[in-house]
């Protein structure tokens, strides 16, 4: 496999974080399939060489500036394994609190600005925040707020919004105070009261909608594949727990507490034609475009994965989820924006559970217990999904190798399974009428944002191309035999 | 209206979220502005920009790591009237600057090696990675905002800027680095003005708990403050944790990482220099097993190192 004839690109994908686009193929077996090209190239396995290991954590942040605390907070824990530290009480429920704060906001910016523009105007040409707000200035306006209350906590906890400061090895640089969960406290008050109008739109305006229900329905958004996440007692966590792959009938296929141990189940491909790699299901081996060797990271999965979600009105949205879908597996990729739903009321109450613990205030925040090994490896559950960091060190606490997964690579090879599942249908379009139909490419687009995939966090990786260089975004629609067909 | 343009090159986001984060001062440009392009924020194609013959304002975030992103960069630029480098990786280069002492091919091994299967096949027009370059290091800007990702003091004067530009389709000055002219250290609520610092030594952050009122090169922790331009309200020191150095130097021209150690090297044991004399100091400054990534983490690709290597054409 691997030689694939082009037949025609669509990009950029807008709305999506980092920069991306859709090449429709021709594969050796004639077949058409989409391939989700990622082409931004920044390489951090290898400048994280040669770094201090204390370090990471900040580098590491810049990976991605939607997600930086994830990478923050994870490369914090392999770290901690490297000096072999368990952080205290108080740094540790501090990281736990940052981590929920992520995830909140990391959804809420993706339900309000690209999910609910995306599903509520559907067949409407531009679907975007921009037109939201024409068309519902109380949502935008709701959504605006959020961003706007979460933006002033962030920056009182952790300094900056963005790559900001919270952990060092074996704790936290600084204990939170009175005053900051006060602060917590009523930032957690408005964002619930503005997340409420964005709730009821959800569900008034989207759910109920037949174009939601049809999409629910489609095969194109379905997906039968591996689902990974973390559980704890078998229920949703985030921070720190066991991984856990469930195949699609929901049935336990690997449980390991131990994060270093992620390598018995999850492998890389690289391709040429993606700066991402392609991680797999290694049992099954990688097969490209196979769902039994895809995995699938993020909120949909991590309900898949799990029993129950700990906290009470999650864990009844959950349940009018199940309800709405006739129960698991969760196989529609659509559903996405539903499962985040659930994970974002999920963390307003951790939160607000977590702002009323004693410990956060008391006690040390750093822990010099414990010696220097040689690796170090740290899983935590990021907004997209698993993510891994696994650092060597040499003997003077320098990085010697680097690797890092992120859920975007992850669900890389989910994304291109879909995709395919449209392609023929838009060659077919083209062919038959010279270019493909503004609803086709909607639900290609539509596919690609459901996972809410980050391409800075993907090209953490990089693959360097053939000679071929390309100069121009224009849809180019290409022939078997070469012949251009249309360009627009 | 005029018409403003977002192009990114290679980012992380982070960029993109400071600006939308502005919110309601953001709604105050878009009074001004029509955006043209954001792909991250505005469903619009680039075949659609590609079309445009002006742009009043480009904003342009990321480095350039391929030549499709140069490309863009370039082609968008020379329609610009007003172009803006928007961050420290547009600016100089920032983490990912940190790559510009490897090729791509050394950097796609880093990876490469690593992973459990390897195919080989058509790249399907992939962009062709080069060697990793700030956006200035391609297109002469008008107005830089350093920051990773800018701060609130540099994004209400890059706005205020945008909205005079706006209302008098006039700027007053070429090469306008935003922040304020003077060091982090000047004005650092730590800094004990009264008297000189002291750094006792140099200590990582894993053997510290880090004071949370004390200096931090008094604590024997290299902190980047003394030469790094004042882009921000501390937030990092603010947080415990001591300034890395995202703002880039105090002035454009100067090396971020020879002021820092220039700095540290008159602090460093100063009042202990006739003890422990040069082995001593020596002893001290071997700790830092990392140069590059502790003075010129973001600033590599503008440094006098990088400059010398690139003239040695390594």
């Amino acid at each position: 496999m691997g030689h694939y004839k082009l037949l025609t690109t669509l990009d950029p994908i807008t709305l999506v974080e980092g920069v991306a686009r859709v090449v429709i193929v021709a594969g050796d077996d004639n077949e058409v399939r989409a391939l989700y090209q990622i082409m931004e190239f920044r390489g951090f396995e290898k400048l994280l060489v040669g770094r201090h290991i204390e370090d990471a954590p900040r580098v590491v942040s810049a990976i991605c500036g939607f997600c930086s605390w994830s990478h923050h907070l994870v490369s914090g824990k392999a770290v901690d394994s490297v000096f072999s530290r368990s952080p205290p009480a108080r740094a540790e429920l501090t990281r736990r609190l940052v981590n929920y704060i992520q995830i909140l906001d990391s959804h809420l910016l993706h339900f309000a600005f690209i999910g609910l523009p995306d599903l509520a105007l559907w067949g409407e040409g531009e679907r975007d925040v921009v037109k939201l707000l024409a068309k519902n200035p109380e949502v935008a306006s709701s959504a605006l707020r959020t961003r706007s209350v979460l933006k002033r906590l962030e920056k009182r906890l952790v300094g900056k919004i963005q790559h900001g400061p919270v952990v060092v090895p074996g704790g936290v640089a600084r204990g939170l105070t009175r005053e900051d969960l006060d602060w917590l406290e009523k930032a957690l008050v408005e964002v619930d009261g503005a997340f409420e109008s964005l709730y009821r739109f959800f569900h008034e305006k989207v759910v109920k909608s037949e174009q939601f229900k049809r999409l629910v329905e489609s095969e194109e958004f379905k997906l039968r594949c591996i689902s990974a996440g973390l559980v704890r007692d078998g229920a949703l966590e985030h921070y720190d727990g066991t991984l856990r792959l469930v195949d699609p009938k929901g049935r336990v296929l690997y449980e390991a507490p131990e994060p270093g141990r992620y390598v018995e189940v999850i492998g890389e491909a690289l391709v040429n034609w993606n700066h991402s790699t392609l991680p797999y299901y290694k049992p099954a081996g990688f097969k490209l475009f196979s769902e039994e060797s895809t995995i699938m990271v993020g909120p949909l999965a991590r309900l898949n994965v799990v029993e129950k979600v700990p906290t009470e009105r999650a864990s009844w949205e959950y349940g009018r989820l199940l309800e709405a879908v006739g129960g698991k597996p969760l196989d529609n990729v659509v559903l996405y924006h539903w499962a985040r739903v659930v994970e974002i009321i999920h963390s307003l109450e951790a939160i607000a559970e977590l702002s009323r613990d004693q410990r956060l205030l008391e006690g040390d925040v750093v822990s010099f217990e414990g010696s220097p090994t040689n690796r170090g490896v740290g899983i935590i559950e990021a907004p997209r999904g698993l993510l891994i960091h696994d650092y060597s060190v040499r003997e003077d606490l320098t990085i010697a190798r680097a690797r890092i997964i992120t859920p975007t690579t992850i669900n890389n090879m989910a994304i291109n399974t879909n995709l395919s599942r449209v392609a023929p249908r838009l060659v077919k379009e083209i062919k038959l009428s010279g270019r493909p139909s503004p609803g086709t490419i909607s639900i290609m687009e539509s596919i690609v944002r459901s996972y809410d995939p980050c391409n800075s966090c993907a090209t953490h990786c990089i693959r360097i191309g053939r000679d071929q260089v390309v100069t121009s975004f224009s849809v180019v629609v290409v022939s078997e035999s070469g012949e251009v067909l249309w360009r627009g | 209206m005029l018409r403003l343009a977002v192009i990114p090159g290679a980012i992380c986001g982070g960029c993109d979220f400071a600006l939308a984060s502005l919110g309601e001062k953001l709604l105050e440009l878009l009074k001004h502005y029509e955006v043209v392009y954001w792909p991250t924020v505005v469903d619009r194609k680039l075949s659609e920009l590609l079309k445009l013959d002006r742009i009043d304002v480009l904003i342009h975030m990321g480095g350039i790591s391929t030549e499709e992103e140069a490309e863009l960069a370039r082609n968008i630029s020379n329609k610009a009237r007003v172009k803006v480098s928007f961050g420290t990786c547009s600016v100089y280069g920032g983490i990912p600057g940190l790559n510009s002492l490897y090729k791509p091919r050394e950097v796609y091994e880093a990876i490469a090696s690593q992973v459990e299967v390897r195919l080989e096949g058509d790249s399907l027009g992939l962009p062709r990675p080069i060697n990793y370059s700030a956006y200035t290091d391609i297109v002469e800007p008008d107005i830089l905002a350093p920051g990773c990702p800018p701060d609130d003091v540099v994004l209400e004067q890059l706005l205020e800027l945008l909205i005079k530009y706006a209302e008098t389709r006039r700027l007053e000055s070429h090469l306008v680095l935003l922040g304020a002219s003077e060091s982090l250290c000047n004005r650092c609520p730590r800094n004990p003005k009264t008297t000189k610092i002291k750094m006792p030594g140099v200590r990582r952050v894993f053997e510290v708990k880090l004071d949370e009122n004390k200096c931090f090169l008094e604590q024997g922790v290299l902190c980047m403050g003394p030469a790094t331009r004042a882009v921000c309200d501390h937030s990092c020191i603010r947080a415990n944790y001591p300034c890395t150095g995202c703002g880039g130097p105090v002035k454009l021209d100067s090396d971020a990482g020879l002021s820092a150690m220039s700095a540290i090297a008159s602090v460093l044991l100063v009042d202990q220099e006739k003890t422990v004399l040069e082995p001593g100091l020596a002893k001290e400054i071997d700790k830092i097993r990392d140069i590059v990534g502790s003075f010129y983490r973001y600033t590599l690709r503008k440094s006098l190192p990088y400059k010398l290597r690139a003239m040695r054409g390594v």
